[in-house]
């Protein structure tokens, strides 16, 4: 019960990851996008998609709060400070798209707003992450730590970056899938172009991650170092592919490449810290919530779960290209004079 | 152990991040159902004007619904941020049910409100509508979940302590706690009320200034029929609230809220400056016997009501959010009860829509149903204290180990960027109710004619790609 939770909740976190992390990218590039129309049909993309995909934040939350309380209780006062951060962007964020894009045309302040709180929340996220991988001190159940304990002396900061980097590599290659074929080859290029420095970070942040941590990394045992080996193998070919795809069709490759390896990479910590959860001292064991709250979960994801997933799949698949297709129903809730009406793709 | 000082401060900043979130659930729950009767309406009736009020509520409701959003995932990290020793006590049997929640409510919410409100164009009408219905169940539903968390805090049931934790023995007598069945309905009334305020005084804003007359007429009509039809039912359901659930489980909580220190007094209670050092009221203005008769239906009026010396004094809940916010929850309720009422009168007398005060009293009294809902929560958070899961385990056992400094920074932070944004959103409710619904097509009811479309305000056509 305990591992299929975790199990869970690592599909949860990948999941958020893959799906705002493309978001968040995307709006980082807002900031860096010069074209008035781009920077709108960028906005539009994510409009219709970010509320779901940071309901999967939630549900991380909350499902590590209800399976794994101790690891709730301790990672979070542990990591006050990047956390608020991030809720302040993401605040800021949610809010001033929804202004944006109820006004005409690109909006400067909103649109800029919703840059920045992208900009921030990725960066946000990145530390919290690192402070998570290089370990919390609790004592008692409880944190035990300072307040920028969780910067470790500079670590999270590196994976700030690389998160901020990794987020806007995937926000490129799905624009490049979604956005008219006009406005696509900006994003392609920056596929290509943000392949490099990605895969620079994040080996760095790798190969520095046994000096910064606290947590026990272990890879004895072929249960650890054979999936871990698969992973760097997988990523290493994820990032080709992704890089090679750019630009080319079928157009969403390079997208599903990234979020391979986004899974892979993830794949290769939990070889590393398994069964550690709030680094070094409290592991899935420790923190677990009792069998009864376990079973329970266990059954509603079982039973509620795949409705989740398929509605959710629908959501993202009504909106899978921009502009709209041919509309049936109802007056154009645009028209001025030119065709709103045509279908894309 | 923290200090009494750092722990006000945790609350403080707990009330007001909730508080902010309550706004906007308490007019999206209400617009979601407004936006289905709309949407029905046009999809039975073909009548544009309803198509008109749908998208004009729609872009209202969208920003509001945003802002809930955020708020509400700030809240749910707080628990943990902030409340460290109770998240992870309460872990094991209030996770689960905001993990229900967000399963069954945030999920469906944000799948489908992407098609409400950009999907026109997209989906036909009859996936609209769909959407429409389950954003509207989605709420909700969020609205039942949190409450079972919540009233599970006042009424714990269905679990045993196990070092510290409390572990679920039984999941249906944690959900359908004592509380929670009262409570629920309260809640959802109350979303309701404060919904439908705020739509008719928006109806009758533009009937003040002459605009827009059929859209006006509908908008009031709707908003204020449904506050009247619900309003008494929710003074049964709140009086039940009090007797049945805060007098059975929490006498304090109902001692806190009629503001008696003393025994013996049978008056009602309408202003009282308390002085709880002291254990005693400073000051009281009282309705003779009428105490008795509100809170034990005693119509001989002799019951005296209870009194807080009843309860050690480390035991008592404050007195001054209690009583006060008890007095607006009820001042109100009365109030539109009676607003309601007068509309009703006239609206038989064929008058409601042209007596300008009487919509001056409407549009002025905008926010009253908001308030009642967050002072509805003042009463019920506030007469728990020092409880935070009632009987059972102390405000004071719970807090992280934070630093001052960390819990002033974020909470400065908290009250700058929720001023700036609530600010914001008022500008863009303001903007949009001035801009007013978009103009009707002038021929006819037909609206699937493709023709010279009504043009959206707030969609603008995006560059077509060619491909
Ligand atoms: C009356 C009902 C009600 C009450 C008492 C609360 N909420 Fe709420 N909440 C809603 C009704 C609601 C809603 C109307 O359903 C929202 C508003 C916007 C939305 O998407 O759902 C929402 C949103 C919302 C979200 C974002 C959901 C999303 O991304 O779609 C979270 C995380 C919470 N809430 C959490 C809370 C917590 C921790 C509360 C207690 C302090 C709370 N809510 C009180
Ligand atoms: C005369 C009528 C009313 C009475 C007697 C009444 C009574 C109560 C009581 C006793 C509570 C505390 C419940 C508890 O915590 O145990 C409560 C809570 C609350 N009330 Fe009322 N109420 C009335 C009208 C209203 C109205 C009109 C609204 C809003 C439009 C409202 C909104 C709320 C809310 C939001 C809460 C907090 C949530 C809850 O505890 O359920 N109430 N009410
Ligand atoms: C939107 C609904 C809510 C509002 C407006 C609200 C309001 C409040 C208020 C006014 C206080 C401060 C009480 C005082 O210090 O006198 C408080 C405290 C608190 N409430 Fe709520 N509350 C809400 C719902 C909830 C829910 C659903 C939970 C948990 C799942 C919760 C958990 C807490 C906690 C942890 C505290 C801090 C400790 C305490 O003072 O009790 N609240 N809330």
């Amino acid at each position: 019960m305990v591992f299929f939770w975790m199990v869970v909740l690592l599909l949860a976190l990948l999941t958020y990851v893959i799906l705002d992390g493309y978001d968040l990218g995307i709006g980082t590039l807002t900031l860096f996008e010069r074209d008035g129309d781009t920077r709108r049909g960028m906005l539009e993309v994510v409009g219709n998609v970010w509320d779901g995909n940071e309901s999967w934040l939630i549900l991380l939350a909350m499902g590590l709060w209800a399976g794994f309380p101790d690891a709730y209780a301790t990672a979070l006062p542990g990591l006050y400070l990047p956390l608020s951060l991030m809720l302040f962007a993401l605040i800021f964020r949610g809010f001033s798209i929804e202004m944006a894009l109820q006004r005409p045309g690109f909006d400067r302040v909103w649109g800029r707003l919703f840059g920045l709180g992208s900009l921030v929340s990725a960066f946000a996220q990145g530390v919290l992450f690192g402070g998570l991988l290089t370990g919390i001190t609790v004592v008692n159940h409880g944190f035990a730590g300072r307040p920028w304990d969780f910067l470790g002396h500079g670590y999270a900061l590196l994976t700030g970056c690389a998160t901020v980097l990794l987020y806007a590599w995937a926000g490129a290659a799905q624009l490049q899938a979604k956005l008219p074929v006009d406005e696509r080859r900006g994003a392609s290029r920056r596929v290509r172009l943000l392949t490099g420095p990605v895969v620079l970070v994040c080996a760095l942040s790798a190969s520095l991650l046994p000096v910064a941590t606290k947590a026990r990394l272990r890879l004895d045992g072929v249960d650890r170092w054979l999936p871990f080996g698969y992973a760097l193998l997988i990523a290493a070919g994820a990032f080709y592919v992704a890089w090679r795809w750019a630009g080319r069709t079928p157009k969403q490759v390079s997208f599903f490449a990234i979020a391979a390896a986004e899974a892979a990479g993830l794949l290769a910590l939990v070889c590393l810290y398994f069964p550690q959860l709030v680094a070094p001292s409290v592991t899935i064991y420790s923190a677990a919530a009792g069998r009864s709250t376990l079973v329970f979960l266990a059954a509603m994801i079982g039973i509620i779960g795949p409705g989740t997933v398929a509605y959710g799949i629908y959501a993202h698949w009504v909106f899978r290209s921009t502009p709209p297709a041919l509309n049936v129903a109802e007056p154009p809730p645009a028209a001025n004079g030119r065709s709103a009406l045509s279908p894309s793709n | 152990m923290a200090s009494t000082s750092f722990i006000d401060l945790s609350r403080f900043q707990f009330a007001t991040t909730a508080a902010f979130h309550m706004t906007f659930p308490a007019l999206s729950v209400g617009l979601a159902l407004f936006l289905v009767i709309c949407y029905a309406s046009y999809c039975k009736t073909d009548n544009p004007i309803y198509l008109q009020m749908f998208r004009f509520w729609r872009n209202i409701f969208a920003v509001g619904f945003a802002l809930g959003i955020v708020a509400g995932i700030v809240l749910t990290f707080e628990l943990g941020l902030n409340w460290g020793g109770y998240s992870r006590a309460v872990g094991p049997v209030l996770g689960p049910i905001i993990c229900l929640e967000a399963l069954t409510a945030f999920f469906l919410e944000a799948a489908f409100i992407g098609i409400l409100l950009y999907g026109e164009g997209r989906v036909s009408r009859k996936v609209t509508m769909v959407a429409t219905c389950l954003v509207a169940l989605g709420a909700l539903l969020s609205t039942a979940w949190i409450l079972a968390a919540n009233s599970w805090m006042q009424t714990p049931a269905g679990y045993k302590e196990i070092n510290g934790q409390f572990q679920p023995t039984s999941w249906y007598h944690v959900i359908f706690n004592p509380a929670f069945v009262w409570r629920f309905p309260h809640q959802v009334l109350a979303v309701l009320i404060s919904a439908s305020w705020f739509i008719a005084a928006i109806g009758a804003y533009y009937l003040l200034k002459h605009r827009a007359a059929q859209f006006a007429r509908k908008t009031m009509s709707i908003g204020l029929l449904a506050a009247s039809l619900l309003l008494p039912i929710q003074l049964y359901v709140g009086d039940s609230t009090a007797s049945y659930v805060s007098a059975v489980y929490q006498p304090a909580k109902v001692t806190a809220a009629e503001g008696n220190f003393a025994n013996g007094n049978t008056g009602w209670n309408v202003i009282v400056i308390p002085n709880q050092a002291k254990q005693r009221d400073d000051f009281t203005l009282s309705i003779p016997h009428a105490g008795s008769v509100f809170v034990f239906h005693n119509f001989s009026g002799t019951t005296p009501v209870p009194g807080l010396t009843d309860f050690p004094k480390a035991l008592q809940p404050p007195v001054w959010p209690t009583f006060y916010g008890f007095k607006l929850m009820i001042f109100a309720a009365w109030g539109m009860f009676s607003v309601a009422f007068i509309g009703l009168i006239m609206r038989l007398r064929r008058r409601m829509f042209t007596e300008r005060w009487f919509l001056r009293l409407v549009l002025w009294t905008m926010p009253v149903g908001v308030f009642a809902t967050i002072a509805g929560w003042v009463v019920s958070e506030s007469g728990r204290q020092p409880w935070l899961v009632y009987g059972k385990l102390l405000v004071a056992n719970s807090p992280s180990s934070l630093s001052t400094g960390e819990l002033i920074a974020t909470l400065v932070a908290f009250w700058v960027v929720y001023l700036v944004l609530f600010g914001a959103w008022v500008r863009h409710v303001a903007r949009e109710v001035r801009k007013g619904p978009e103009e009707l097509p002038p021929n006819s009811t037909d609206t699937a004619s493709a023709g010279p479309a009504t043009p959206s305000p707030a969609r603008p056509p995006v560059p077509v790609g060619t491909e």
